[in-house]
């Protein structure tokens, strides 16, 4: 399969990007988001938001797309540690149902030096 | 010294210091705003006639020294887009300056009786009329820079661009910044033309000599600033090279795209493919590439998130300072153009001329829509503006905003609320912001109403973010906590920190306690935000508004968004919760 993959901030650099980079990656059939993590280089705790086709699947301090199955011409979008979404604005967006149901064990998310 | 209310009535030309009365007495920016106009303003008057009010008045703790990211102007009018109360808020030099010089508001009145054109010239000595004449038709950069060279001490230079003269709707108010750029903007709600309606072009506030900022417990003050100082620096998302100093307010370009829900070719569609292109990531590399520019700017002295930039052109030449997401969504997007530079000259064309970049931007798209250019055409885009600096009978039109511009081309996709186009997040794919766009006492506004940590906030409970369950009041909490730092002077966008931190919510009640000699606490904040949402939705109400007002535009509710090909689905009874307790 071939994925289309957009990466921002630091790790972009791991596609030859200064602050972003987008690429297509083709891997094998069945393969997961780690799969397409180890093709690139990427740790999971490196990342923030991972989007997959605008469906919001990771978020930071967790690692739960992992196991996310991918598809021929997904779209995969990877945010590097920095960045913060606010709820503020993220309210009421459409989240895959892995992040939704690991959501609903934990408390509130929090982007303060507390977390590191 | 106590705070003066300085009244300045353009029939007479005359300026008064009046002691603050009991009912004002505690308020400060947006709250003192709100009930000038409350107490002052008939709701029914025409916005531009004898009868409305400019009133402009700095945060609470504003001028004070070293209560960070605190320079933030409110000024408060019946607006002339939107028929409500209105607070616009601005950066730059002017709040601290207003704040030095002892004066909680200056409350603008009448409207000179010769229908001649003045500037006010105002510092610790008083008040002075001048003849502005000689300054009509001129955009707020020469402004600015005349103002520097007539008055010493650079001063805060409050003005409009030729859109303000002329009085049309998407009016701005500019606010130099430190460099004396006129790019901070009480931008949404064409309070510009209700500035130009008293016949002033400009304000000046010079603070040399001033009494300063009268802190009532200094001990409680340092405290409280410490500890917001401390979660700011401390958030991912404010502190020194975080999201916000790096890539400024556009770092939300590329995850709200990825998100879908990125307003595109007039929301459209909620993905824009060259979204990465107008992004706060693309400022970073091409200050870096062009040698020139800067990120990490502050708007005013004393910010320490500096979320602000200075974006370069090819040639290394400053095209605008700032670029950011709102105007890269409006003017880039939403208009189906992914050219930064563009996005940056059209900025530089909004901030001269005195226009709101928002406002602008979707205006262009509307009239992109109703088949005057394609999406995508700069070139054209650019003839349009050209239309609004001459006045030309198109450009007084697409000078309106968007629902007027819509009305002329017979346009039934207006994205709207209360005749204020939406900002950046489109409602239909986040749909917790479009609770707020549709109840937001100021029309479709992003900054009205910021999402809370209900643990914070006292609101109780886990909020399930996918869901509305519990939405009504949150988004009023939101609401409310948001007027409470609109009259703190402090930049909303402490509001991220402050949210996540326990600590900096407290620090922040305690530095306005420490400043006013008011007994409150975090737990006062929300409170008395509800009392100022209050006098402004009563204000909307006997202007003529009701709930059905409150409400997203129709098309909305049926025209599915891609990628997620969804609609706006919140039932109106959930938006009517939101306001439901104002009357009980
Ligand atoms: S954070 Fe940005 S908008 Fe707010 S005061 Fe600082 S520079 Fe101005």
């Amino acid at each position: 399969m071939i994925v289309d993959v957009a990466i921002y901030g630091k790790l972009s650099k791991l596609l030859g990007g200064k602050f972003i980079a987008t690429k297509k990656i083709s891997l094998p059939e069945a393969s997961k988001i780690k799969d397409l993590y180890d093709s690139i280089g990427i740790q999971a705790e490196e990342t923030t938001y991972v989007f997959v086709n605008a469906v919001l699947s990771d978020m930071p301090g967790m690692t739960v797309a992992l196991e996310d199955d991918l598809h021929d011409g997904d779209h995969i979008g990877i945010f590097s540690k920095g960045y913060v979404w606010p709820y503020q604005y993220r309210d009421g967006s459409v989240f895959s149902e892995r992040l939704q149901a690991a959501l609903a064990k934990r408390d509130a998310l929090h982007h303060d030096t507390r977390s590191e | 010294m106590a705070r003066k209310i300085l009244r300045i009535n353009m029939t007479d030309l005359s300026a008064t210091y009046e002691d603050i009365p009991e009912k004002w007495a505690k308020w400060g920016g947006r709250g003192l705003t709100s009930a000038i106009i409350f107490d002052e303003v008939e709701p029914t008057c025409h916005p531009l006639g004898p009868n409305n009010k400019l009133v402009i008045a700095p945060g609470w703790v504003s001028g004070t020294p070293a209560a960070p990211s605190s320079g933030r102007t409110s000024f408060g009018a019946k607006s002339p887009l939107t028929g409500t109360i209105k607070e616009s808020n601005s950066g730059g030099l002017s709040s601290q300056k207003i704040g030095k010089l002892g004066i909680a508001a200056i409350i603008l009145e009448g409207q000179p009786k010769d229908g001649k054109w003045y500037s006010i010239f105002i510092d610790k000595d008083g008040v002075k009329f001048e003849d502005a004449s000689d300054l009509l038709g001129k955009g707020m950069e020469e402004v600015d820079k005349v103002m520097w060279e007539r008055y010493p001490h650079k001063p805060a230079v409050i003005g409009i661009g030729p859109v303000g003269e002329r009085k049309l709707t998407n009016a701005g108010i500019s606010v130099n910044d430190p460099e004396n750029n006129p790019g901070r903007y009480a931008g949404r709600g064409g309070l510009g033309a209700v500035m130009g309606a008293r016949g002033v072009k400009a304000i000046v506030v010079d603070d040399k000599g001033g009494p300063g900022v009268h802190i009532a417990n200094p001990e409680l003050f340092k405290q409280g600033r410490r500890k917001l100082t401390k979660a700011i620096q401390a958030h991912d998302l404010t502190k020194k090279n975080g999201g916000l100093n790096a890539y400024g307010t556009d770092v939300l370009m590329n995850i709200i795209n990825e998100a879908g829900g990125l307003p595109t070719r007039n929301f459209s569609s909620g993905q824009f493919e060259g979204a990465a292109k107008i992004s706060g990531e693309m400022i970073a590399e091409m200050v870096e590439k062009r040698k020139a520019g800067q990120t990490g700017h502050a708007c005013h002295p004393g910010c320490i998130i500096q979320c602000s930039n200075v974006y370069p052109g090819p040639d290394g030449q400053i095209i605008a300072s700032p670029v950011e997401y709102e105007t890269a969504m409006a003017l880039g997007s939403n208009c189906g153009i992914d050219d930064l530079d563009f996005v940056a000259q059209m900025t530089k064309y909004c901030n001269d001329l005195g226009m709101d970049t928002i406002e602008a931007g979707n205006t262009i798209a509307v009239a992109m829509e109703g088949g005057l250019l394609e999406f995508g055409d700069k070139e054209g885009a650019l003839a349009l503006f050209e239309e609004i600096a001459k006045g030309t009978p198109l450009g007084r039109i697409l000078g309106q905003g968007v629902e007027a511009t819509a009305k002329a081309f017979g346009l039934y996709r207006v994205p709207t609320v209360k005749g204020q186009s939406m900002p950046a997040y489109e409602p239909r794919a986040i749909k917790g912001i479009g609770v707020t766009y549709a109840t937001s006492t100021m029309g479709a506004d992003h900054t009205s109403g910021y999402t809370i940590a209900p643990e914070i906030a006292g609101v109780g409970g886990k909020v399930d973010p996918m869901s509305i369950e519990g939405k009504a009041e949150l988004s009023l909490t939101f609401q409310a906590a948001t007027a409470f730092i609109d009259s703190t002077g402090y930049c909303l966008f402490i509001a991220f920190p402050i949210l996540d931190i326990p600590e900096g919510w407290e620090g922040m009640a305690e530095s306005v306690a420490g400043v006013m000699g008011m007994d409150i606490t975090g737990a006062d904040v929300v409170p008395m935000g509800k009392e100022i949402l209050r006098m402004e939705r009563l204000f909307n109400e006997r202007a003529g508004f009701t709930k059905e007002d409150d409400r997203l535009p129709e098309f909305m509710r049926t025209e599915p968004l891609p990628p997620h090909n969804t609609v706006w689905d919140v039932p109106d009874e959930v938006l009517d919760e939101v306001y439901a307790w104002v009357h009980e």
